[in-house]
C-alpha cells in the first residue's frame, strides 16, 4: 500500500491573471493548498470564482498570453511551470488528467470514441495502435459502455454518455491527480447521479486524488473529503468536510448554504446572496465579499482579509473573527 | 449513403439541364446568322428560307433545345465551321490543357495558402498575421492577367527562363499555374486562416492537450481536421473557378485551352462553339462541385449521418 | 405599438449609423481607401479639364511615339504617341463608371430576387434560389462572356453582363440576411397592424438588412472593375479608341519585349483602385458588425 499522506499536489501562492488591452482581468489571486493521495477536495463556489482556471493552471494549460501565471504547482514534487514544454506532454494525461465541463463540446468530433480514447495509450504506453484500441475497448466496459461502440463517433452518443467516454479518456493511464470540472453540470439529473456514482466507483479502485469542481453543495457532500470555497479568485474558507458543512465560518459559504432550499423545512425563507460577484478586472480593495456580506463592518471594506487558521484543519479569511465570540449565524448554538 | 447519392445526381441533372438550357437560350439570340455563314452573304432569300428549314433553325426554341441535348446525350455538340470539325472533338482536343492549368494552379494555391492560413491563425494578431492579411489584400486587387503579362515581362522576357507563351514542353505551365494560383491563393489562405481560427478554440482541442497530445500533433491532427471542411469548399470553387475563369490568363500565355476557345469562336461568331463549350464547363463544373460535396463526407462523420438518413 | 417600435428603431439606426462612422474613421485602411476612391472620382470628374479628349487623348502624334518614363511624361508614350498618364487618368471615366453600373444592376436585381425569396419562402423562395444557383453554375467570365456576344461589344453590354453575373452573390445574400431579419418581433408586430408585404420588406426587412448589403456593393465594385477590364483586355469590353485599363493592357501585350512599361501602369491603377475599394468594404463591414472584427 502506497503511505496516505503522499502529497500529490501541493499549490503555493497560485495567481492567474488575464492581460486584455483594456484591462487585466484577476482570475485567480494567491491561493495555495495541498492535497493527498487518495483524498478528494471540494472546490465551491459561483460561475467566474477562477475555479476552472485553477484547474487549467495545475495543467499549466492556461493560454499564454493572454494569461499570466504565477507562483508554484508542484505535482508529485516537481514544479511543473519548471519542466520543459516539451515534457509537459508527457506529465498531461499521465500524471495529471481533466474532464471538462460540458461533455457535448469536449470530445473531437471526426475521432471515433475509441481512436480518442486509443491515443492516451499511444502517447504514454507507447502502444501500438492495435494494443491502444484494445485497451481502449477495455476502458469503455470500465465506464459502462459497450466495447461494440469503439468505431462509433461522439455524434452518435448521448450526453451523459459522452462525458463516460471522456472519463474513460481521463482515467485512461491511471493519473495521480484528477480534476473534474463541473463533470456533470451539463447533464440530466438521473444521468448526473449515475455519472457520479460511476466517479466515486472509480476513485475508489484506485489511490488516485482528485479535485472536484462544482457549484453544487449535495456533490461536495456526496464524495468530498475536503472543501475550499472560493469567491473572486481567492479561497476564503478552506476544512474538511466536516468543517466547512457543520461549523461554517465564513459568511460567503454561510450564504451558499441559505441559497439551497432545505426540503425538510418548505416554510423557511430562501436568503440568496444579494448582488453580484465584483467585476475581476475592478476588485474592491478590502474584502471582495464586503459588499454583498451582511455582517460586512467599515474595516471589511479597507482592509484584506488573509487565511487564518481556526482549527487545525479549518481557515477562514475573515476579519471579523479577530473579534472574540464572532460567529455566522448558521453556526450559532453549534 | 446511396439514396442521398441518387438524390443529388437527379438534382444534378436538373441543374445540367437548366443550365444548358439558359446558356442555349442565351446563345440562341446572338447575332450571326449560321445560315447565312454557310450560304455567304450573296444567297437570295429563297435559298436562305430553304437552307434555314433544312437546317431546322425554323423550328420552336424548345424542340431545337431538346434535339440539341439528344444529340449531346450522343457526343455531339454540332459542328464548328471556324474550324471545321465537330464541336465535341474540338472542345475535348483543349480541355487537357484547361484541366492541367487549372490542376497546377490549385497544386500551386494550396502549397500557399494552406501553410500560410494555419500560421497565420495560429499567431492570430502577430505581425506575420498582419503581413498575411496585407498580401490577402493586395491579391484579391491584383487582376490576374496583369500579374501573368508582369511574370512574363520578369521571367520569360528578361531572365528567359520560360517560354512567354503556348504549350510545347511542360515547364511552359508554371507561369500560367502561378498566375491563376496566386489569384485563389488570397481567397483559399483567408478561409484557412479564418476556418482555423474558429477550430482553435474548441474544447476538444483543450482536452486533446490534457490529454498530453503534443501541440505539433494537436494543430496537424486534431485541430486541422476539422478545419478542412470550408477549406475542401474554397478549394473545389477554386479548381472549378480556373476550369472556366482562366480565360482571360489562357488569352495572356497564347494557352490552348478552353478559355481561348472560346473568346477566338465569340469573335468570329462561331456560335455552335461558343454554346457547347460553356454547356460543356458548366457541367463540369457542377459535377466536380458535386465531387466536392461528397467528399465532406470523408471528412466529417456528422455529415456523413446526414446523407445517410 | 407601432409608433413605439418605429422611434425605438430610428433612435437605435441613428446612434448606430453614427457608431458606425466614428469606429470607420478610426480605421486606417478605411479611411486611405476612402480618400483613394474620392480622388480617382474627382480625377474621372475632372479629365476633360486636365485633358482635352480629341488632341491629348485620341489624336495620335507619331513623332512622340515609345517614350519611356520622363519627367514630361511620367508614364511614358504608347505606340501612337499618346501620353500614358493621360489616358490612363482618363481611363477612369471608363473603369469607374463601369463598375458603378454594373453593381447597381447586380443591386437592384439581386435585392429585389433576395428579398422575395428571403421574405415570401416556400415556392417563391425556391424558384429563385435554384434559378440563382443555376446561374451560378455557368463560371462567371463566361457567362459575361455569353451575354456580351448576345449584346454586341459595347460599353453598355459590358456594363449589365458583368452586372448580370453578380446578381447571384447579391440575392443569396439579400436572402440570407432578410430571412435572419424575418423572424424578429418587429416583423411580427408590423404584421399585426396590417402592412402590405411590400411595406414590410421595403421600410422594415430591407432596412435592417442594410449593413452586409453595403458591405458587399463596396467590395463588388472592386471585382466589377477587374471584370470589366479583363473583357476589355480580351477586346470585348470598352473599345478603343476609348482608354480603358484593360484595353490599354491589351495594347502593351504585344510590344511587351521593348516597352514593358505600357503594361506597368494600367495594372497599377486597377490595383490600387480595387484596394482603395477592398480596405473601404472591409473597414465598413469591421465597423458595421465589430462582432466580425479579427
Amino acid at each position: 500500500m502506497e503511505n496516505k499522506q503522499d502529497t500529490v499536489l501541493q499549490i503555493e501562492h497560485l495567481t492567474v491573471c488575464y492581460e486584455t488591452e483594456d484591462a487585466t482581468v484577476q482570475a485567480v489571486n494567491d491561493i495555495s493548498f495541498t492535497l493527498q493521495a487518495g483524498k478528494t477536495l471540494g472546490l465551491v463556489g459561483e460561475t467566474g470564482a477562477g475555479k476552472t482556471t485553477t484547474a487549467l493552471s495545475v495543467l499549466r494549460l492556461v493560454p499564454e498570453p493572454p494569461g499570466n501565471v504565477s507562483g508554484r504547482v508542484l505535482l508529485n514534487g516537481r514544479d511543473i511551470y519548471q519542466v520543459k514544454k516539451s515534457d509537459l506532454d508527457q506529465i498531461r494525461g499521465k500524471e495529471v488528467s481533466m474532464i471538462f465541463q460540458d461533455p457535448m463540446t469536449v470530445l473531437n468530433p471526426v475521432f471515433t470514441v475509441g481512436k480518442q480514447i486509443a491515443e492516451c495509450f499511444e502517447i504514454h504506453e507507447h502502444c501500438s495502435k492495435h494494443e491502444a484500441m484494445e485497451k481502449a475497448a477495455q476502458m469503455l466496459k470500465l465506464v459502462g459502455i459497450s466495447p461494440e461502440r469503439l468505431h462509433e463517433y461522439p455524434h452518435q452518443f448521448s450526453g451523459g454518455m459522452k462525458q463516460r467516454v471522456v472519463i474513460a479518456i481521463a482515467l485512461a493511464c491511471n493519473p495521480s491527480l484528477l480534476i473534474a470540472d463541473e463533470p456533470t453540470t451539463a447533464l440530466d439529473v438521473t444521468i448526473q447521479a449515475q455519472v457520479l456514482q460511476l466517479m466515486r466507483q472509480l476513485k475508489e479502485k484506485s489511490q488516485m486524488a482528485m479535485i472536484m469542481i462544482t457549484h453544487d453543495l449535495g456533490i461536495v457532500a456526496e464524495i468530498c473529503d475536503q472543501v475550499a470555497v472560493m469567491y473572486a479568485g481567492r479561497i476564503v474558507e478552506m476544512g474538511t468536510l466536516e468543517d466547512v458543512f457543520r461549523r461554517t465560518k465564513h459568511p460567503y459559504t454561510e450564504g451558499l448554504f441559505h441559497s439551497i432550499p432545505n426540503i425538510f423545512n418548505r416554510q423557511e425563507e430562501l436568503k440568496p446572496i444579494p448582488g453580484r460577484m465584483p467585476n475581476p478586472t475592478d476588485l474592491p480593495p478590502g474584502c471582495a465579499f464586503a459588499p454583498r456580506c451582511a455582517y460586512a463592518v467599515e474595516q471589511c471594506r479597507k482592509q484584506l482579509p488573509t487565511l487564518q487558521p481556526c482549527s487545525e484543519s479549518h481557515r477562514v479569511a475573515c476579519i471579523r473573527y479577530a473579534e472574540p465570540g464572532f460567529r455566522v449565524e448558521r453556526s450559532r448554538g453549534v | 449513403m446511396y439514396r442521398y447519392v441518387v438524390k443529388r445526381l437527379l438534382m444534378l441533372l436538373l441543374v445540367i439541364l437548366g443550365v444548358s438550357f439558359l446558356i442555349y437560350a442565351i446563345m440562341d439570340l446572338a447575332p450571326g446568322d449560321p445560315v447565312w455563314q454557310i450560304l455567304g452573304e450573296d444567297a437570295t432569300q429563297e435559298e436562305y428560307e430553304a437552307m434555314r428549314a433544312e437546317l431546322g433553325f425554323d423550328r420552336p426554341l424548345i424542340i431545337r433545345y431538346g434535339d440539341y441535348m439528344w444529340g449531346l446525350l450522343h457526343g455531339d455538340l454540332g459542328y464548328s465551321y471556324k474550324y471545321s470539325m465537330d464541336v465535341m472533338e474540338l472542345y475535348l482536343s483543349r480541355l487537357p490543357a484547361t484541366l492541367l492549368l487549372a490542376l497546377s494552379a490549385t497544386i500551386v494555391s494550396t502549397l500557399i495558402s494552406l501553410p500560410l492560413g494555419i500560421y497565420a491563425a495560429l499567431r492570430q494578431g502577430s505581425w506575420q498575421d498582419n503581413v498575411t492579411a496585407e498580401f490577402s489584400v493586395l491579391g484579391l486587387a491584383t487582376p490576374n492577367f496583369w500579374v501573368g503579362l508582369m511574370l512574363i515581362i520578369i521571367f520569360s522576357l528578361h531572365l528567359g527562363w520560360f517560354h512567354s507563351g503556348g504549350f510545347t514542353s511542360w515547364q511552359d505551365v508554371i507561369l500560367p499555374a502561378i498566375t491563376v494560383g496566386t489569384g485563389h491563393t488570397a481567397l483559399t489562405t483567408r478561409t484557412t486562416r479564418s476556418s482555423m481560427i474558429d477550430v482553435i478554440r474548441q474544447d476538444y482541442l483543450m482536452l486533446a492537450r490534457a490529454k498530453g497530445v503534443s501541440e505539433k500533433k494537436v494543430i496537424r491532427r486534431h485541430a486541422l481536421k476539422n478545419a478542412l471542411i470550408p477549406i475542401i469548399t474554397a478549394t473545389g470553387i477554386q479548381f472549378t473557378g480556373s476550369l472556366g475563369g482562366s480565360v482571360i490568363t489562357e488569352s495572356v500565355f497564347s494557352w490552348p485551352g478552353v478559355g481561348r476557345l472560346v473568346v477566338d469562336a465569340i469573335k468570329s461568331q462561331d456560335i455552335d462553339t461558343v454554346t457547347g463549350s460553356i454547356i460543356m464547363t458548366a457541367m463540369i463544373t457542377s459535377i466536380i462541385l458535386l465531387i466536392v460535396d461528397l467528399l465532406y463526407a470523408f471528412v466529417d462523420p456528422r455529415i456523413k449521418a446526414q446523407y445517410n438518413k | 405599438m407601432d409608433t413605439e417600435v418605429s422611434i425605438q428603431e430610428k433612435y437605435h439606426r441613428r446612434s448606430a449609423s453614427s457608431e458606425v462612422w466614428h469606429r470607420l474613421k478610426k480605421n486606417k485602411g478605411a479611411v486611405v481607401g476612402g480618400i483613394i476612391i474620392l480622388l480617382l472620382i474627382f480625377l474621372a470628374l475632372f479629365a476633360d479639364v486636365l485633358y482635352d479628349y480629341e488632341t491629348d487623348i485620341v489624336a495620335q502624334n507619331l513623332e512622340q511615339r515609345f517614350i519611356a518614363p520622363c519627367w514630361e511624361h511620367p508614364f511614358g508614350t504608347d505606340n501612337f504617341g499618346r501620353d500614358l498618364l493621360a489616358r490612363v487618368i482618363y481611363g477612369t471615366r471608363a473603369s469607374l463608371p463601369v463598375g458603378f453600373v454594373a453593381v447597381l444592376v447586380a443591386l437592384v436585381l439581386g435585392l429585389l430576387l433576395g428579398a422575395f425569396a428571403g421574405y415570401f419562402g416556400g415556392v417563391v423562395e425556391n424558384v429563385i434560389m435554384r434559378a440563382m444557383d443555376i446561374f451560378g453554375t455557368v463560371p462567371d467570365v463566361l457567362m459575361a462572356i455569353a451575354l456580351i456576344a448576345v449584346m454586341g461589344t459595347s460599353t453598355m453590354s459590358l456594363m449589365i453582363a458583368v452586372g448580370l453575373t453578380s446578381v447571384p452573390s447579391f440575392a443569396r445574400i439579400t436572402r440570407a440576411t432578410v430571412l435572419s431579419v424575418r423572424g424578429q418581433e418587429f416583423i411580427e408586430s408590423a404584421r399585426a397592424i396590417g402592412l402590405s408585404s411590400w411595406d414590410i420588406i421595403f421600410q422594415h426587412v430591407v432596412p435592417n438588412c442594410l449593413s452586409p448589403i453595403i458591405v458587399q456593393t463596396t467590395l463588388r465594385m472592386g471585382s466589377a472593375i477587374i471584370s470589366a477590364s479583363a473583357l476589355s483586355y480580351l477586346g470585348l469590353g470598352v473599345t478603343p479608341p476609348m482608354p480603358e485599363w484593360g484595353s490599354l493592357l491589351s495594347a502593351g501585350r504585344g510590344l511587351m519585349r521593348d516597352y514593358s512599361y505600357m503594361t506597368l501602369f494600367p495594372g497599377l491603377a486597377i490595383m490600387i483602385t480595387v484596394i482603395a475599394f477592398n480596405l473601404l468594404g472591409d473597414g465598413l463591414r469591421d465597423a458595421m458588425d465589430p462582432k466580425l472584427k479579427k
